[in-house]
């Protein structure tokens, strides 16, 4: 009898979890299906909300010193008080930068994904995560392990084996001190003359051998934590190169707008300096050689996810997202219309990712019409080391201001009979686009039909501006 | 004003024509060139940013070199008419002694007379200044200025007398109501301290005529020789270069520390 | 009469020489901005910025970092101060004095003072008449340059629609004129060598964020340190400029 009570009670607890499994598997299921729809149809960019986080909080007063402990490495103590101070001040410019995510989907995510590989680790409980706006593909580490994953290297990775391979990167420079040996070396006399080559050649701010050294310990920081360290190849290649590049021929033919084909024969060309030119292909030369150095044969489906890979899924398409709006944030017009020409072949529904380009366009429209594009272009050069982006930014300079404008005219005009009434940045900047092309009494009309249908949007007053004046 | 007006009705280049001052044959009346002085004073401050320090414009100053090296005081009112420009009225009172070198007294004495010679110079001036710095408003920083006064001096001299027969003396004479002038061109600086102190340091050239042939009583030829050689220092406050032109009165380098408070 | 005054030419020149112009003021403005036309009242400026920057090759990092950050409070009660005597409300958001509830910050603000930065940056002011090629010192647009629409709403939350950016920065550089001046006149040359060669630099930009677009920059250099008087005086005529 007893026997059979326990079977019973075993049955319905095995029941009981099978049916918690089966709706956490459903409920799963469901945000998976919810989310990848959202994604399908538009998609709303993270906003920061909530109280600021303590850390968060403590590096704004940053003006207070952050303790770094660090043994005598042939440095007086006003210099290592002077690193200290350096580091402490860097970090609090970018948390007041507002560039920095809190409360948001991606960041607990990463920092499981990073306690796993210092798990065990003797100061791995001093690493703190955090995920910024930046969009170039890449990740940093401070001196008081304050890490920060850039949201532009989760939209370039491919699974959470590679994220872990960039994180167990950073944490080794960590663990071996690279950071303050970095300072420690530019001290030196005959470093002082060479440093402003070094800010140029940024993304080699540390040796090589730094860089080789810290590729083998990410490693085995992986094997340890149960990661397929095979990916590290991969991810390095993934940081150098846009796998989207090769998709544009042409602008026009893209939005699907003739006459535009004459930029196909245009060359791609850096509008950077020769010496920035070199310490860029300097920089890829050095990613090369550390590629070589962690290839390895073979790939195998296991230790590529350990946290989730939904949640890997879902974070990497909310990046891909992100860095859109992020390039909008900064400026980079064009970066935001390659990659939102890109993306629109995933979700080519998106309402989202069409409101980002007919904005894009009329921003380009805007800056060409001021007769700023070159500067636009020259600021924001950096990003354009892709051909097809080197191409794009170079088309956006030469063509001219009417050929823009009928591009924009055309595709604005398209897609604001879609969804001039759902989408509130198309209203808007068909609003603006007739107000900057035919006056203030010719855009009232655009208006006043975003005013009645965004009564709550963010352009609200403006609209009601333009409309009085 | 009046001061003002029979000071200017001393000049040289003006002539008094029926009762009336006029100027440049008759084309400006002496009243009219003051009035437009004081109009265009007026345009100045009803426009343009002036801003002053912190919104106080007028300036009360009073120089600390004058009484030391010129036996005088110095001190005029400053307003800031523009964000860049200052202008002010300047009184000064110098009564600077000279030793006079007499040759037939030192041939006979191998000294100087024991008396000194002075001068006694009352001016009113009027003083323009431009701050350099665009960034900065006047009155606060380098600026350059230029400073006109015309004033009355009464010179005190001696005179060797030699006469046949009699024992050499010297005679004491004096010069009344000469017209005198003065031209100051040069640069300067001046800090504001605790919203309310000024302190002002300029260095300048200074170009100083006294104009002995205005004075109505006659004057000996040889003693307009003798005021002649000591006056051409009168004018710098520093030290003379030499005579400006042939009238007495002296060119050289000036220079005034000037202490001062922002009234309002 | 020339060769007879020589000395004196001489003398006028070394002096205007040593009167060199050194500093300089730039203002854009749109055309509409004016505050007796506009009436503004009130400006939020968005965390001040005070910087000091040295090639004089003075390692002293930390000192120079503390001497910013009190520097940057002083520079706040200046800009108060100054902003209230001008009869202008400056509601001063300083991210020292932040709590962990100023989420606003973050969400509105730093944002907000990026795009201000960076257009402010991109674009110049646009007149549509005619393109000026040379800059005077007071400069009339018609169109400033634009920022996005989308944080017109703050004009709702903070009661007005004038923002601003404004800050301070100081460059110390290495003393080389020394020489020339002990040479040429001794005392300007003896005060030159104990007084350091700063550069002070003063900006503010304000957005008006309805009309989505900055009305008013201006920047300022003066061959003298940030000191209490320099910005006071600095301030002042800034508001000043801004209140007429």
């Amino acid at each position: 009898m007893k026997n059979k009570k326990l079977t019973i009670s075993k049955l319905f607890y095995f029941f009981y979890l099978n049916l918690r499994l089966k709706f956490a598997l459903f409920a799963c299921l469901l945000s998976c299906t919810v989310l990848s729809a959202q994604f399908e149809t538009d998609y709303t960019p993270i906003e920061i909300s909530g109280e600021i986080p303590p850390r968060f909080y403590h590096s704004l007063k940053g003006k207070t010193q952050i303790d770094i402990v660090l043994e005598d490495e042939g440095m007086s103590r006003r210099n290592r008080k002077d690193f200290s101070t350096k580091t402490s001040f860097t970090l609090r410019e970018i948390f007041l930068s507002g560039s920095i995510y809190y409360n948001d989907p991606c960041t607990p995510y990463v920092r499981e994904v990073t306690k796993k590989l210092t798990a065990g680790l003797p100061n791995g409980e001093n690493v703190s995560v955090f995920v910024s706006r930046f969009v170039s593909p890449n990740a940093a580490i401070w001196q008081d392990g304050t890490l920060i994953v850039n949201i532009g290297l989760l939209a370039r990775l491919e699974n959470e084996a590679q994220l872990a391979f960039v994180i167990a990167h950073e944490i080794s420079h960590y663990e071996s001190k690279h950071p303050f040996l970095k300072y420690v070396r530019k001290q030196k006399p005959a470093n002082i003359q060479k440093r402003a080559l070094d800010n140029l050649k940024a993304n080699v701010a540390y040796t090589q051998q730094n860089e080789i050294e810290a590729d083998a310990f990410a490693l085995e920081l992986l094997n340890r934590a149960g990661y397929d360290s095979r990916v590290g190849a991969r991810a390095i290649e993934l940081m150098m190169n846009d796998e989207t590049a090769g998709g544009i021929k042409d602008v026009g033919a893209l939005l699907d707008i003739p006459g535009t084909d004459w930029c196909a024969d245009l060359e791609a060309r850096m509008y950077m300096g020769q010496e920035r030119h070199e310490a860029h292909h300097f920089a890829r030369a050095m990613l090369q050689q550390r590629r070589a150095k962690i290839d390895m044969d073979g790939t195998s489906n296991e230790g590529l996810f350990l946290v989730s890979e939904s949640d890997f899924a879902r974070i990497s398409s909310m990046a891909k997202f992100e860095v859109i709006e992020n390039h909008s944030l900064e400026a980079d017009y064009v970066s935001a219309l390659y990659q939102s020409i890109m993306l629109q072949k995933i979700y080519p529904e998106n309402q989202y990712l069409q409101g980002k380009i007919v904005e894009s366009l009329f921003q380009l429209y805007l800056y060409k019409k001021r007769d700023e594009m070159r500067r636009l272009l020259e600021t924001n050069q950096e990003n354009y080391l892709t051909t097809d982006l080197s191409r794009l930014s170079c088309f956006m300079n030469k063509v001219d201001e009417s050929t823009l404008k009928r591009i924009t005219a055309i595709y604005l005009k398209r897609q604001y009979e879609r969804y001039g009434s759902e989408q509130e940045t198309i209203a808007i900047t068909a609003a603006k686009y007739t107000k900057l092309v035919s006056g203030r009494a010719a855009a009232k009309e655009h208006f006043e039909h975003y005013i009645k249908h965004f009564p709550y949007g963010k352009h609200y007053l403006y609209a009601e501006q333009m409309i009085n004046d | 004003m009046t001061a003002l007006i029979s000071y200017l009705n001393k000049g040289r280049w003006w002539t008094v024509d029926g009762g009336r001052t006029t100027i440049n044959g008759g084309r400006w009346t002496m009243d009219g060139l003051l009035w437009t002085i004081l109009l265009l004073c007026f345009a100045f401050v009803a426009s343009g940013q002036t801003t002053g320090y912190q919104g106080k414009r007028l300036m009360f100053k009073t120089d600390l070199v004058s009484p030391v090296s010129e036996r005088g005081i110095n001190m005029g009112l400053e307003y800031v008419v523009l964000r860049n420009a200052v202008l002010g009225l300047d009184f000064s009172l110098t009564g600077k002694q000279y030793t006079q070198r007499i040759t037939s007294y030192y041939d006979m004495y191998n000294e100087d007379p024991p008396i000194a010679a002075s001068i006694r110079d009352m001016q009113v001036g009027i003083t323009g200044q431009y701050f350099l710095n665009t960034a900065l408003p006047a009155p606060k920083g380098s600026y350059v200025f230029g400073k006109y006064a015309i004033g009355q001096a009464d010179i005190f001299a001696v005179d060797h007398i030699m006469r046949e027969g009699e024992e050499d003396f010297l005679e004491g004479f004096e010069i009344n109501n000469i017209s005198s002038h003065q031209f100051d061109l040069g640069v300067g600086y001046q800090e504001v301290f605790f919203s309310f102190l000024l302190v002002d340091f300029d260095i300048g050239v200074s170009v100083a005529s006294l104009f002995l042939n205005n004075n109505e009583s006659e004057l000996l030829p040889h003693r307009e020789v003798l005021v002649g050689d000591f006056a051409r220092k009168h004018g710098p406050n520093i030290f003379s270069l030499g005579v400006w032109r042939d009238t007495p009165g002296g060119i050289g380098l000036s220079m005034h520390l000037k202490i001062g408070i922002l009234l309002f | 009469m020339i060769f007879k005054n020589i000395h004196t030419i001489i003398l006028l020149l070394t002096l205007f020489s040593l009167g060199a112009c050194q500093g300089a003021l730039q203002v854009d403005r749109v055309r509409d901005f004016k505050s007796k036309k506009t009436n503004i009242q009130k400006i939020v400026c968005i965390d001040p910025d005070f910087e000091l920057l040295t090639t004089t090759g003075n390692k002293k990092t930390e000192r120079r970092y503390r001497r910013a950050s009190a520097k940057e409070i002083q520079l706040n009660n200046i800009l108060v101060r100054n902003a209230q005597k001008n009869n202008l409300t400056l509601e001063l958001v300083d991210t020292e004095r932040l709590l962990p509830s100023n989420v606003e910050y973050f969400s509105q603000l730093a944002p907000l003072k990026r795009e201000i930065l960076q257009v402010s940056f991109l674009q110049d002011f646009v007149n549509r008449k005619k393109r000026k090629n040379q800059q005077k010192v007071f400069n009339r647009y018609e169109d400033g340059p634009a920022i996005g629409s989308h944080f017109s709403y703050l004009a709702d939350e903070y009661g007005t629609r004038y923002f601003s950016v404004q800050g301070i920065t100081t460059h110390r550089k290495p003393n080389n004129k020394q020489l020339v001046l002990l040479l040429t006149s001794p005392p300007f040359g003896v005060a030159n060598l104990f007084s350091p060669e700063v550069d002070t630099y003063y900006y503010t930009i304000i957005a008006d964020v309805v009309r989505a677009e900055i009305v008013y920059r201006e920047i300022r250099r003066v061959d003298a340190p940030a000191s209490d008087t320099n910005l006071n005086a600095l301030v002042y005529d800034s508001f000043n400029i801004i209140s007429q």
